[in-house]
């Protein structure tokens, strides 16, 4: 049986490790993303890369002391320079890890890379069976996200939330998975009679959905007293990767491409005319603020990011914009969020 | 009418065509010249911060022609080749000049629009006649200026070609310098190297004069590069690697194409056996550090001898 890395990132990681059992492989259980990931993964990638880069690749080093033998990352089309990645990687393993196998997943090679990993030829019905209930799975963990960010501010004792939080992932993943019983878990949580403010966070994928790298933005705010909000998460780009996004949400695509239209009126790759976008929605939603994630000298971010200024100066809608890269801390994160809180409260 | 062509970045990737077409069409043509010190710091005041230096560079070079004319030209690059992608950077300028620094702005889309031709003759033709329309002049004069600007384009490409060739057969240690169009050409930017290089008896060659065979690399299936600067860097290293002695790539602070393209311009050179050094250079450069580091680097490939 093959044991196969896949990248642990955020509270996915709690899906993904249910998706190899009924497909004949076994998906290695990577630790949590910590700083011995960032240590591991920067050891040996280029300079001037942006920080997803030497994670993921610290994800796979993890997986690989604990006894994996191939790797599997997606690749991407577009213009953003997550597409190079996986090439880069193999030419990194080529040198460093040689006895592991590599695969980059492409909409051609799917089905190819996974007979592979399983080892024989697999009816594309199974196949389809496991990616439903993974699909499932990514949008129950999202569930139970969405959850704690409406918990996190109106919480009497601070830290409750958090905790219910890994007590779920940790029902998840001994098997039980219905949101009701997520939902009554968080329902005991004690909760004060309190207006939040509403914050959204727009940005940069990775860095929005993995918490170590963005220093536990949503903590920080939730106990700031912040509702959070975030328009792209995991769920939603895979049902974009299958041209299905527009039927599950009303906020079409062809709604952002309209509404980033008088200050940007072309795809800068990545989630760039999303953030613009994303931001006029959330003033038109009538949030209190903005924070912009995104990691050091990202090209789609650092495209877009003049323009969120702009609207921001325009519209006098309040913007915080945080660039991570290995020396983030979360102190320093820490404190310009509280900074910035503070401000929006004083502003009300 | 005025018509303003700064030239850094984008423009840089085809000097002579946009000139050329512009006057043919009988509008004046305002240069911004070579880039200096004021134009740069401008730059650097105004652009955004984590930005690289070319494009901060862009944006001073703009901003000096903005009272100087009607129009600043800042076309849009999305792709020179049918399956090929610019970078994430040269898409935005057009929006960036008009919404966020208030500059009057005259601009056209290369490539994506166009899928029809392959060559890149064709995906500029398009927007060439696309601009002509844009300008409102006649189909028939459109036709003739924009084969006086491509012939213009292609006369000057020979001629680096033939530069090119002569430099092969040159008798002192031959350089390659991998970089990009608009950091070989811009003094500013290199810090003048091929000068430095030429004081120190090397031969330098420039990455773009490098012969290309475009059509079939981009033909491939899962072809996955796809940044066509970087597909056309890799084919012109590879064309030029067992004619030279040592390799010198010049990089910007924070050019994101370049983190990767690094790795594979060393692996190639590693397969090759030629020494290589990479420059990293941002607006802090001082010359007599990089004249320090290429000396040293010309000292230890003529010790290798």
């Amino acid at each position: 049986m093959r044991k196969v890395a896949i990248p642990a990132v955020g509270c996915y990681k709690h899906a993904f490790n249910a998706l190899g059992r009924s497909l004949g492989f076994e998906v290695i259980d990577t630790p949590r993303t910590s700083s011995r990931t960032m240590r591991l993964g920067s050891e040996i990638s280029p300079e001037g890369i942006c920080i997803c880069y030497p994670l993921i690749l610290g994800n796979y080093i993890e997986a690989m002391e604990k006894g994996a033998d191939s790797c599997v990352f997606i690749g991407g089309y577009g213009a953003c320079r997550q597409f190079c990645y996986g090439h880069l990687y193999k030419l990194l393993f080529k040198k460093h890890y040689p006895n592991v196998d590599f695969y980059v997943l492409y909409n051609e090679n799917f089905f190819e890379v996974i007979n592979k990993l399983a080892g024989r030829s697999l009816p594309r019905l199974e196949v389809g069976k496991a990616f439903l209930s993974l699909v499932r799975n990514i949008w129950l963990v999202e569930k139970i996200e969405d959850l704690s960010w409406y918990y996190r501010p109106r919480e009497k004792h601070r830290g409750d939330t958090t905790r219910v939080m890994d007590e779920c992932y940790k029902i998840f993943e001994n098997g039980s998975r219905s949101l009701r019983a997520f939902r009554t878990k968080f329902a005991r949580i004690e909760t004060k009679d309190v207006k939040p403010l509403r914050i959204g966070v727009v940005g940069e994928i990775y860095l929005l959905i993995e918490p170590h790298v963005n220093c536990n933005t949503d903590i920080i705010l939730g106990e700031n007293g912040v509702h959070v909000h975030k328009f792209i998460r995991l769920f939603m780009e895979i049902l974009r990767a299958l041209h299905l996004n527009d039927r599950f949400t009303n906020y079409k695509d062809r709604d952002k491409v309209k509404l980033a239209w008088p200050y940007l009126k072309v795809s800068v790759g990545g989630h760039g005319r999303s953030s613009v976008a994303d931001m006029l929605r959330y003033h038109h939603m009538g949030f209190d603020g903005i924070v912009h994630l995104l990691p050091m000298a990202c090209l789609p971010e650092i495209s877009a990011r003049p323009f969120l200024k702009k609207i921001g100066s325009e519209h006098k809608f309040p913007l915080l914009t945080l660039s991570f890269d290995e020396m983030a801390s979360e102190s320093a994160t820490s404190n310009r969020i509280e900074a910035f809180v503070d401000m929006l409260r004083m502003r009300k | 009418m005025k018509i303003g062509i700064p030239s850094a970045l984008i423009i840089m990737k085809h000097p002579r065509l946009w000139t050329t077409f512009f006057e043919e069409l009988g509008l004046d043509v305002v240069s911004s010249g070579k880039s200096t010190r004021r134009i740069m710091d401008s730059g650097l005041a105004n652009a955004e911060d984590e930005t690289c230096l070319p494009v901060k560079l862009f944006v001073g070079h703009c901003l000096a022609l903005k009272d100087k004319c009607d129009f600043v030209f800042v076309p849009r690059y999305f792709s020179l080749y049918k399956r090929g992608w610019g970078c994430p950077k040269f898409f935005a300028p057009p929006d960036l000049m008009e919404n966020v620094y208030d500059i009057p702005v005259l601009t056209v889309m290369v490539g994506r629009e166009y899928e029809s031709g392959i060559l890149f003759e064709n995906h500029l033709e398009e927007a060439l006649i696309t601009l002509g329309k844009r300008l409102g002049k006649d189909e028939g004069v459109i036709g003739k200026v924009v084969e006086v600007a491509i012939s213009t384009e292609v006369e000057h490409e020979k001629g680096l070609r033939d530069e090119y060739f002569d430099l092969i057969e040159s008798r002192k240690e031959r350089i390659l310098l991998v970089s990009h169009e608009y950091i070989l050409n811009d003094d500013l930017l290199n810090m003048g190297i091929a000068d430095m290089l030429k004081e120190l008896e090397a031969e330098p060659i420039l990455i773009d004069t490098v012969p290309f065979k475009y059509e079939e690399r981009f033909s491939e299936p899962l072809f996955w590069m796809r940044w066509d600067f970087g597909v056309m860097m890799m084919e012109r290293l590879k064309e030029a690697l067992s004619h030279v002695q040592g390799v010198i790539q010049i990089t910007t602070f924070a050019c994101g194409p370049d983190s990767f393209l690094v790795e594979f311009v060393k692996d190639e050179c590693d397969k090759a056996q030629k020494p290589y050094m990479k420059l990293m250079l941002d607006e802090h450069s001082s010359r007599a550090r990089i004249r320090t580091r290429v000396e040293a680097f010309l000292d230890t490939l003529r010790m290798r001898r």
